[in-house]
């Protein structure tokens, strides 16, 4: 009798509790990712200077300087883009396993209990 | 809301499962389920490739049983972390829900014995270690448990109906309402600051436990550093090159106390702002001001600080090395502009600098002027400083550089308090007791967190502190003890500093029990006088005065040669165990306003009595002459006996904490004197000859008011005088002897040196010099003129003496 009670509570959690749970943990390591990638500074410091490296602002008439400057400025920003979109794609990515890999645990752990009940009573079939 | 019994309902299978497998159990399970499935399906493929894709039924049997038995040990794992975590939020990000019902560790003890929660709170985990802590045996547990007592259901628990009822509020029940549990703790010496601190000394440890085992949180994920983050923000190569990142810093301690994370927050919210963004930290503690640093570069690092300060990179600048580098005015000061040029263009560098004071003075060396450099980069909003210096410092070299100082917002680091030491010292604690293998008790913290504070005067705290915990640990562990408790703490602080702390000793109770008797065997005719020190030292060993103050402190007035001196000599000799624990001071010498550097310390030196309390904490300080004092200097000693310290001029906070104080003075002789022949008409002589010195203005009332006791030394009677003659010629009798030859003076050349002491109000002091000119001087012209063989008695009478050689000396 005690133990049917364990198993209704399980099943009770099973198919309530930790569905919710499972989203809540899924979104923790969506936020990691997303952290962990600096997904958010890095899209909006997309096109900024790499480490923000420029040559300093040159005076009116100085037209040397001011090519240096501006061609200093677009070559720092363009390294700055294509190292940062590195980064993005492989956080992007990351995302994208994550919520593959989610999804195909979310699946097993719906069918859980019945999986259990199913590879136990063939193996012990194929066993014996 | 669900009641108790619905909630220990809710429990019950999953709590019946934990007691059957442990969570340590299980795991082991899961992780051998899951070998096996792994081993399985190798096998089972390397079979199948050997018969030509055909595969063994045993092996796939094997495989797919290991594999159901490794996916119900997963699910029943998450099933448990389900209960066992339950109302433990995470504390980044997730939304505080106020979730009401019982912890997993409350139903854990409830369910043990569902008839007494006492029992199940006693021989709980948690409980069980809170006893301990409490310096509680098993034994006396189990004895406990067995006696005839009422027993407490869980029903009468109130729930709490806004939080999760957890073991804390359990112990509070308890506390409140078990009599017997009550009674049991008080029987056992435990206070109720002892039961609740231990109470939540455990559970701050547990908590810690649970917050590591939920890797999955995200308070947990986000300790890990990511990566990108630089690549949108600033570097700055020179700066690089000639300093050292904060986060690199030794220790990895990140538990602070409330006080200091308020700081930290303030920190943040400096650097956040758009006005001052720069901060200086006014610390005697260098150290602990570089940690609350690193603690505030951790949380930009981890971007759980505030949003603008994202991206920011914590730097400590080597001024020392740049100096070094660059010799010459010219190369230095370039350097150093490209430094700060670069750094303000990054945008994202806090400079700290340490001792600021120190680095300004090493540039002043080369002629360059950090102070006029540092002025023009902290006004730009994309260069952050943060400076550290001590208040001496700050006050003396830093304050003349006002620009400079305009552009920093001033934070003061307070020395850290009791309280937060306690709150500091938990994780170091526990982390002594992994290590070790030892176990602190609750009181045993305490008394090394106190003792350290009050006793040990090098260094500051919390170091102090911790470097007593983990010396009292490594001790303990050589002798193979697993208990430290506060008997083994106060012997430690004993050999460190020579005090005398812990049980009294039996040679100790005799010597504080006859205080009196043995203060009178030096001390003649001051009975009241050497009462109320008695008094007072008693109270003193046995920890019951306030540690805020000096040990004890004694105005003592009186006329000159009364006692008050030789008193002082006989408490040194009887509290210290020696004459020499006596620091003495002429108080005459320092009448003068400008004496007071010469105590406390100038420009030019440490002072007197900083050098001496520094040298000698646990000692007597006798001031003499007290009344001469400019009042500049009784102002000193109104802070030292107020408070039991004082900050010398070089800001170091001098401890007189350990040290008795006695101040003499002649103020009130005059009246003292006048009342010696109508003293039965004189009730109240001590407020009296008080009320006259305040009057007089010798001293102020708050003054007399912070000494412990005042005490009047009344002229010496016919009596005391000749007791005291006895005492002196016993004396030179007793060094007489060391030369070969006995002494005797007669009956009457005694009495008539006391006779002539007495008329001339000479006191004691006087009849020492008597005996010192008149007698020393007849045995050493007797010796010299052989009159008396080695192993004879020189005999001393009144007619071994001229009239005149009486009159001169008298």
């Amino acid at each position: 009798m005690f133990f049917l009670t364990i198993v209704r509570d399980y099943l009770n959690w099973h198919y309530t509790t930790a569905l919710v749970s499972f989203v809540r943990v899924y979104k923790n390591f969506w936020w990691f990712l997303t952290q962990f990638f600096s997904i958010p500074q890095l899209l909006g410091s997309l096109i900024s200077p790499y480490k923000q490296i420029t040559e300093a602002r040159r005076r009116l008439f100085d037209v040397e300087g001011w090519l240096g400057y501006i061609i200093i400025n677009v070559v720092s920003r363009i390294i700055g883009l294509l190292t940062r979109l590195v980064i993005i794609s492989w956080g992007l990515t990351s995302l994208v396993g994550l919520s593959i890999f989610a999804t195909l645990v979310y699946a097993v752990f719906v069918i859980a209990p019945f999986l259990i009940v199913v590879c136990f009573g063939y193996g012990m079939y194929l066993l014996f | 809301m669900k009641t108790l019994q619905q909630e220990l309902n809710h429990y019950r299978g999953v709590i019946a499962y934990d007691a059957t497998l442990s969570r340590t159990s299980l795991s082991a399970f899961r992780i051998s389920f899951f070998v096996l499935f792994i081993v399985c399906t190798v096998s089972l493929i390397l079979s199948a490739e050997f018969n030509n894709g055909n595969y063994d039924p045993a092996l796939l049997g094997s495989t797919l049983i290991f594999f159901a038995l490794w996916l119900e040990q997963v699910l029943l794992f998450c099933y448990q972390n389900s209960f066992y975590f339950r109302g433990f939020d995470s504390i980044i990000g997730s939304a505080h829900k106020a979730q009401p019902g019982i912890s997993y560790e409350v139903a854990q003890l409830l369910l043990c014995n569902e008839a007494d929660v006492t029992f199940g709170f006693s021989t709980s985990q948690l409980g069980a270690e809170v006893l301990m802590r409490c310096n509680i045996t098993l034994e006396e547990v189990k004895n406990y448990l067995a006696s005839n007592r009422i027993f407490i259901e869980p029903d009468s628990i109130p729930l709490n109906v806004k939080k999760m009822t957890a073991v804390y509020d359990i112990g509070n029940y308890l506390y409140g309402h078990d009599q017997s549990f009550h009674t049991f703790l008080s029987q056992k010496g435990v206070q109720r600051e002892t039961f609740f601190g231990a109470l939540q000394f455990v559970l701050a440890r547990y908590t810690e436990y649970k917050r590591q085992a939920r890797w999955w949180s995200r308070d947990r994920l986000s300790l890990k550093t990511g990566i990108g983050r630089s690549l949108s923000t600033g570097t700055a190569y020179s700066l690089e090159q000639f300093s050292q990142a904060v986060s690199l810093l030794p220790g990895n301690n990140d538990h602070y106390s409330p006080a200091e994370l308020v700081r930290i927050a303030t920190m943040e919210g400096i650097l956040a702002s758009d006005r001052a963004s720069n901060i200086m930290i006014i610390a005697e503690d260098e150290i602990r001001a570089l940690t609350l640093i690193k603690a505030l570069a951790k949380r930009v690092l981890h971007g759980s600080g505030l949003n603008a300060l994202t991206g920011l990179s914590f730097r400590i600048l080597d001024t020392d090395y740049l100096a070094s580098t660059f010799h010459e005015k010219y190369e230095f000061e370039s350097a150093l502009v490209s430094i700060l040029d670069q750094a303000a263009r990054a945008g994202t560098q806090v400079i700290v600098i340490p001792r600021l004071s120190h680095c300004i003075a090493t540039c002043a060396q080369l002629n360059v002027s950090l102070p006029d450099i540092l002025e023009v980069y902290l006004g730009l909003p994309t260069l952050h400083c943060i400076g550290i210096d001590t208040s001496h410092n700050y006050h003396g070299s830093l304050q003349p550089h006002i620009g400079l100082l305009h552009r920093f917002e001033e934070v003061i680091l307070e020395p850290t308090s009791l309280v937060d030491t306690i709150a500091i010292l938990q994780p170091i604690v526990s982390r002594q007791e992994n290590r070790r293998g030892v176990i602190f008790t609750y009181d045993a913290i305490i008394a090394a967190t106190k003792g350290a504070e009050r006793y040990i005067t090098e260094g500051s705290m919390p170091e102090k502190a911790i470097d007593l915990i983990h010396e009292i640990a490594k001790q303990t562990q050589k002798t193979g003890t697993v208990l430290i408790t506060v008997p083994m703490v106060q012997t430690l602080i004993t050999e460190k500093t020579g005090i005398p702390l812990g049980p009294i000793t039996p040679e100790e109770k005799d010597q504080l029990l006859n205080l009196e008797q043995i203060l009178s065997a030096r001390v003649v005719g001051q009975s009241q006088a050497v009462k109320a020190i008695a008094r007072t030292m008693r109270r003193a060993r046995v920890d019951i005065e306030r540690s805020d103050k000096p040990i004890g402190s004694f105005l003592f007035l009186g006329p000159s040669g009364v006692g008050k001196t030789e008193t002082a000599k006989a408490l040194a000799h009887t509290f210290f165990g020696d004459e020499q624990k006596m620091i003495r001071f002429d108080m005459s010498e320092f009448s003068a306003a400008h004496t007071l550097r010469y105590l406390i310390g100038d420009e030019n030196g440490t002072g007197m009595l900083t050098d001496k309390l520094q040298e000698h904490p646990y000692s007597l300080l006798l001031l003499d002459e007290f009344e001469k004092a400019h009042p500049s200097v009784h102002d000193l000693f109104l802070q030292i006996l107020d408070e039991g310290y004082y900050t010398s001029t070089h800001g170091t906070h001098v401890n007189a904490r350990n040290t008795i104080i006695i101040a003499t003075s002649n103020a009130g002789s005059d009246l003292i004197n006048k009342t010696t022949s109508i003293r039965s008409q004189v009730p109240n002589l001590d407020a009296d000859v008080i009320n006259h010195i305040i009057e007089t203005r010798v001293f102020k009332p708050e003054l007399i008011n912070r000494f412990d006791n005042t005490i009047i030394f009344e002229p010496l009677t016919h009596t005391a005088l000749r007791l005291i003659a006895q005492l002196l010629i016993k004396d030179l009798s007793s060094r007489v002897l060391h030369q070969g030859y006995q002494v005797q003076v007669s009956n009457e050349l005694c009495a008539l040196l006391v006779e002539k002491s007495y008329t001339l109000h000479a006191g004691g002091r006087g009849l020492n010099r008597v005996i010192q000119d008149l007698l020393e001087a007849k045995i050493a012209q007797k010796i010299i003129a052989g009159e008396t063989q080695i192993g004879g008695t020189i005999l001393l009478s009144v007619s071994d003496f001229t009239p005149d050689d009486l009159m001169l000396s008298l």
